[in-house]
């Protein structure tokens, strides 16, 4: 049930935003629904086209795909697909999101926003995004039209910044982008993500990035759940639990901690065992954990988003 | 002569991993604890190899999933120690299990009388090790610089001793075993070890073998182990129902390399004659003792030259054998005359001198599986589950469902009936019932060709030659590898391929029937169409020409070899 405070702020944004948007803008007004002690997650309006449309001056770019791949193997009940888009004159930073424009139908019926998973100082001149199923139907050598979303609320913290990233199935997109942008300008913060998937076989995406990564030191610890490989299953909860003293420490210590995740549910299953663990490893009270929570929040450290069903939102 | 060959800043870089690897332990359980790789650590690949695994992965893979950004997909290949081949039905049962949830599925009979499976994830790999410890079975030291599975005379029908020659077997494996606790640690939690001098390895101290280490047990007059490719290899002698004694044969070894004369198969040499008749300790003790020659000596600086037959050919059997009798302290006799006149499996329905029952399954490339067309697998496990049979491997790939009471035999072959293994033995053709081949792609790291998924095709061809000829019935034996390191012993077959690359082989030709002569380099990378006007060739020559009784190997030989 939706409380008055949520009414209102959904109704304030409603006026400029479709419902892809809002399913975005969760994580843009978490911080002020959260301090209402209320989950954002449940927040989001029911079926409802809403009107207006984006902004459209100066943002509008044309590219072409130089590669679609699905990352799944063979043997997957999953698709992901990672496409590459050739379009040198776009502008964008780690964090932003790109919708296409749907005049050539390949956009499919719901046009939806991605977060962006390339760097543009690790792939420059292109633009890649991670995107789940079959909905967007793009192959190699197809021109497409695109906007660029800012998302200011989104963007990597300071160079000496540690990081954790909890970026389950396609949620993994935005992490690949804010990796490869350490990378490249050789940040010196620490890296840490967790990922989880059904498969380790098969659906272990951009598993040799990661790898190389890992190996040249860029990613810190890279922590993995695939439900498969273990007779009673193995969750991303589980491995967090596994991880807790040191994800504990890392928190104390000042990382910053951001979430990707393309179910509300699962997102909100991750911030409760983030509770659990604050009260086991800190000592704490539900109440202190979920308050210490939602002041990372209000500092900026602690965001939660989405890889994709993502809305429009603010417009360069 | 002193330990002169290997100077310590020569030795391998697998050398080294071995003397640094605690016992064998390494980093292995490091290893297997790494989430984000199927792989395991570069230093743990030769030493998970004495664990009884290879880490492998799918080469028909690579590509597709590179373009993915997925790594390679690995996997192990696991092998079990079953000396002499045998298993029980209840091992059976709980193989066949295992092989279902943890593997591909086959259960591969290997050219060395055991069992390996393919495809086993790293997350995999110590639940089934458990499991088969469970089930009484272990894969230590399978793989690896140490001595392997030993293999003996498969069939008990071969004489009324064969179990007293299997026992013989089972305490030289015993014996011979490494004696790290590394592997309970790692594969079975087993507690660590509290005093390390618990583990001390009088035999492989810290290095190991220079290289693996097969030994054979041959019961004439059926060669059917090929007891002249193996490193040692032992002869039974019986005279009047009796043990005598054992013929040592040594330095036989498949393995070489394309154009490379320094790295070449051999046959085993004779040494001398050892007598058990007053107890199997000399035996036993000169067995020991030409290991701790070949760990003193053998080459550790080049691996390609590390095998017992290289310390052979360098220090000449004269000198082995004044070693081994100072070493073990009694002297050799001479040689006592011995004849092999076969080298196959005995299929179908066989009786030994105790009126068991024996059925042996032909099983093409060693391959249980289950299939549209055959249901082996689920045959061999419906006559495990009758508790009235054992098994016993061959090393020609097959299967013997073995030690069935009389009045079982009815039971037994009603389950062959129904899943049609009669017929499917029976018609085996009489090459194809001979033929071996490797495991090669898409699992194995050496293979430069394809082997046992394209044999069973060239085969199909081969057979309508041979019946052009009238030759259908001819036995010989056909072998095909992969590469030449020669798991499926081409080079002592009477005719051999050996892949040299993607289609391409080298044909070998002029082995004898029964495994004592090599057989030579007769063309190079031949193509199937190739092949094919060869055999016609040859085949069409000796249908006119060959001698009575003059089998195919013989007859290339001397048409061709000399």
């Amino acid at each position: 049930m939706l409380s008055a405070a949520k009414h209102k702020i959904l109704e304030e944004i409603s006026a400029s935003f479709t419902r892809q948007e809002l399913i975005w803008a969760h994580g843009f007004i978490s911080g002020a629904l959260a301090r209402q002690g209320e989950s954002v997650l449940q927040a989001l309006p029911a079926e409802k086209k809403l009107s207006a449309t984006p902004d459209e001056r100066n943002n509008t770019y044309s590219g072409q795909v130089i590669s679609a791949i699905n990352l799944n193997d063979i043997g997957s009940a999953k698709e992901t697909h990672h496409i590459e888009i050739l379009a040198e004159d776009a502008l964008y930073e780690p964090g932003d999101a790109i919708s296409f424009i749907e005049e050539n139908g390949y956009a499919g019926d719901t046009p939806q926003c991605y977060l962006i998973a390339s760097s543009p100082e690790a792939h420059s001149g292109e633009l890649h995004i991670t995107v789940p199923g079959h909905g967007l139907a793009l192959q190699e050598g197809a021109s497409v039209k695109f906007r660029i979303h800012k998302n200011e609320q989104f963007r990597l913290p300071d160079d000496e910044k540690d990081l954790i990233m909890i970026g389950p199935g396609a949620g993994i997109a935005p992490f690949r982008s804010f990796l490869a942008q350490r990378d490249a300008v050789g940040a010196s913060g620490r890296n840490w993500l967790f990922f989880s998937e059904q498969n380790f076989v098969s659906d272990f995406l951009y598993q040799t990035e990661l790898q190389n990564w890992v190996e040249t030191g860029s990613l810190t610890k890279l922590n993995v759940a695939f439900a498969d490989d273990h007779e009673e299953g193995f969750s991303l909860s589980d491995a967090l639990f596994r991880q807790g003293p040191s994800l504990v420490e890392w928190l104390k210590n000042g990382a910053f901690l951001y979430i990707c995740a393309g179910e509300a549910a699962l997102a909100e299953e991750i911030n409760n065992t983030l509770a659990t663990l604050l009260t086991i490893h800190l000592r704490q009270s539900e109440t202190e954990a979920l308050a210490y929570l939602e002041e990372l929040k209000s500092d900026g450290r602690y965001r939660i988003e989405s890889p994709a069903s993502a809305p429009l939102m603010l417009v360069a | 002569m002193s330990d002169n060959t290997n100077n310590p800043q020569d030795l391998s870089s697998n050398e080294k991993i071995k003397m640094s690897s605690n016992a064998l332990r390494g980093t292995i359980a490091e290893s297997l604890t790494d989430e984000i790789t199927g792989n395991i650590r570069p230093d743990d690949q030769p030493l998970v190899r004495f664990h009884g695994m290879y880490l492998q992965d799918d080469r028909d893979r690579r590509e597709e999933r590179a373009a993915k950004k997925l790594e390679r997909l690995y996997s192990f290949m696991i092998r079990l120690r079953l000396t002499g081949g045998f298993l029980s039905g209840d091992q059976w049962i709980a193989l066949h299990h295992i092989a279902g949830e943890n593997s591909t599925g086959t259960l591969k009979i290997t050219t060395r009388q055991t069992i390996q499976l393919h495809g086993v994830l790293k997350t995999k790999a110590k639940p089934t090790v458990k499991a088969f410890n469970k089930a009484g079975l272990t894969t230590l030291a399978t793989c690896g610089d140490i001595n392997r599975n030993v293999i003996c005379t498969a069939h008990p029908k071969q004489s009324p001793l064969h179990e007293q020659i299997f026992e013989l077997a089972k305490e030289i494996t015993a014996m011979l075993l490494p004696k790290t606790h590394g592997y309970y640690e790692i594969w079975l939690d087993s507690e660590k070890i509290a005093d390390t001098k618990l583990e001390e390895d009088l035999l492989y101290q810290d290095r190991y073998m220079p290289r693996k280490f097969k030994i054979a047990l041959a019961i004439p007059p059926n060669n059917d182990i090929d007891v002249f490719g193996n490193d040692l290899g032992l002869i039974a002698v019986i005279e009047k129902d009796k043990l005598k004694g054992f013929n040592i044969v040594i330095g036989g070894g498949m393995s070489s390399t394309h154009g490379n004369p320094e790295h070449y198969p051999r046959l085993a040499s004779e040494l001398g004659y050892v007598d058990v008749t007053k107890g199997k300790e000399n035996l036993l003790k000169a067995v020991y003792e030409m290991l701790t020659i070949q760990r003193d000596y053998g080459n550790r600086a080049d691996r390609k030259k590390a095998r017992l037959k290289y310390t052979v050919d360098k220090y000449g059997i004269p000198w082995w054998k004044a070693e081994l009798e100072k070493r073990a302290g009694f002297a050799l006799e001479d040689i006592k005359p011995y004849t092999f006149n076969r080298r196959k499996d005995y299929y179908g329905w066989e009786q030994n001198h105790e009126g068991l029952w024996y059925y042996t399954v032909f099983v093409e490339n060693g391959r249980v599986l289950d299939t549209d067309s055959l249901k082996l697998k689920q045959a061999l496990l419906e006559a495990a589950e009758t508790g009235k049979v054992n098994f016993r491997f061959t090393c020609n790939q097959n299967v013997i469902i073995s030690d069935i009471k009389p009045e079982d035999k009815a039971q037994i072959q009603e389950i062959l009936e129904k899943y049609k293994i009669i017929e499917h033995t029976n018609k085996a053709s009489t090459i194809r019932a001979n033929a071996m081949a490797c495991v090669a792609l898409n699992t194995c790291a050496l293979a430069l060709a394809e082997s046992q998924r394209y044999l069973p095709s060239l085969l199909d061809k081969v057979e309508g030659l041979l019946e052009k000829h009238g030759l259908s019935d001819e036995e010989m034996i056909v072998r095909m590898t992969g590469c030449p390191n020669g798991c499926a012993r081409p080079f002592i077959a009477e005719i051999g391929f050996v892949g040299t690359a993607l289609g391409k082989y080298n044909m070998y030709i002029g082995g004898d029937r029964v495994g004592t002569r090599l057989n030579k380099l007769y063309k190079e990378s031949l193509e199937e169409p190739q092949i094919l006007g060869e055999l016609d060739g040859f085949f069409a020559a000796f249908a006119k020409k060959r001698k009575k009784g003059q089998g195919i190997g013989d007859f290339l030989h001397q048409e061709y070899c000399q």
